[in-house]
């Protein structure tokens, strides 16, 4: 988190935790985190509902698009981010919206296209996520371009206890003397 | 008619009012967090993976809408309520005729706006028509903005804020 001046207000506060540098930072925090094996709960609840070994990979090709969509955003629109920033800050920029008039409705459009962005990400995920929960998770292609065996060049097995839920192996996924994913 | 100092001042005193702008901007962080799109990093076994990737939007065992989820909407509409909240103050200020009109609409829309995601965010199963929800949140954003475009003078440059240029 950055440093915060002394002399700065609580309203400086509670944008600086939403610049876009900070954005930035977070997600670089995100994608270190993400390269670290992250455990799963690997039993459900007694009384869950049984699901298709394919959601964890399903969800989290999901969670993925969002974070690519959700950079496109900040990149394409890096001038309101920067002013207001990331996500849904427009009101609060609006109150405080002031230019000189031809810069102001370049802004306005900015920030516009920012939060259709946004919007369209956000819905986007619910689809997709949608999607996952249905039964075999609506046909979900693992081997998808951006999916998690995008790069497999064998096979491609479940395994809902690794973030990304699939896993490249070697052996046939049903090979009993061969278990990639582990047990 | 242009407005007076007094106009323009009574109009920021609203618009402008400390608390009012600190509990938007505490509903608006909180909407950022709940949805996963900015906030500190997630803990490690959390099943939206990484802070920036989004919401998880439904239970995984049950299909129903994640408490998350629902608390975000409730954000938003607060934010909403909040506006029109504003709109009505506004509305009771002796304004050119004009001018409050564009401010209340602006507000109002916004309001909308804010009101249209609580719809979209807190519907059970997948949206029937994707671009059309999001093109109806566009329209009141459109609005809003437009609407503001004439109303410039009553606004506080972000400098006043060191918000930046």
């Amino acid at each position: 988190m950055n440093e915060i001046p002394a002399n700065e207000t609580w309203f400086d506060r509670l944008t600086t935790t939403v610049t876009r540098r900070s954005a930035l930072k977070a997600g670089l925090a995100a994608a270190a985190a993400f390269t670290l094996p992250l455990a799963r709960p690997s039993s459900a609840p007694a009384d869950s509902i049984q699901v298709d070994p394919c959601f964890a990979g399903c969800s989290s090709f999901g969670h993925h698009q969002f974070a690519a969509a959700q950079r496109t955003c900040m990149s394409n629109f890096s001038n309101a981010g920067t002013f207001l920033g990331v996500g849904f800050s427009t009101l609060t920029g609006m109150l405080f919206l002031q230019a000189a008039p031809g810069a102001l409705a370049h802004q306005l459009l900015a920030v516009r296209n920012e939060q259709a962005c946004y919007d369209n990400a956000l819905v986007a995920s619910k689809v997709a996520q949608y999607d996952c929960i249905k039964p075999a998770c609506s046909g979900f292609d693992p081997k998808q371009p951006g999916g998690p065996c995008d790069t497999c060049t064998n096979n491609c097995c479940v395994c809902p206890d690794i973030p990304n839920g699939y896993i490249c192996c070697f052996y046939a996924c049903d090979d009993p003397d061969h278990n990639c994913c582990g047990s | 008619m242009k407005p007076t100092p007094a106009q323009i001042k009574a109009v920021r005193k609203v618009l402008y009012d400390r608390t009012q702008l600190k509990q938007m901007a505490n509903d608006i962080q909180q909407v950022n967090l709940l949805m996963n799109i900015s906030g500190p990093p997630l803990p490690q076994n959390d099943v939206r993976i990484a802070v920036g990737d989004g919401p998880q939007w439904f239970i995984q065992t049950t299909g129903a809408v994640d408490p998350n989820i629902l608390s975000a909407v409730a954000s938003c509409q607060s934010l909403a309520k909040r506006l029109l909240s504003l709109r009505s103050a506004v509305a009771r200020l002796q304004l050119p005729p004009a001018d409050k009109q564009f401010l209340t609409t602006a507000l109002n829309e916004q309001a909308l706006t804010w009101s249209a995601r609580a719809t979209l965010w807190q519907q059970q199963g997948a949206p029937a028509d994707p671009a059309g929800a999001v093109a109806q949140i566009a329209a009141h954003q459109a609005a809003s903005f437009a609407a503001l475009k004439h109303v410039q003078a009553y606004l506080r440059p972000p400098s006043d804020f060191n918000l930046g240029s």
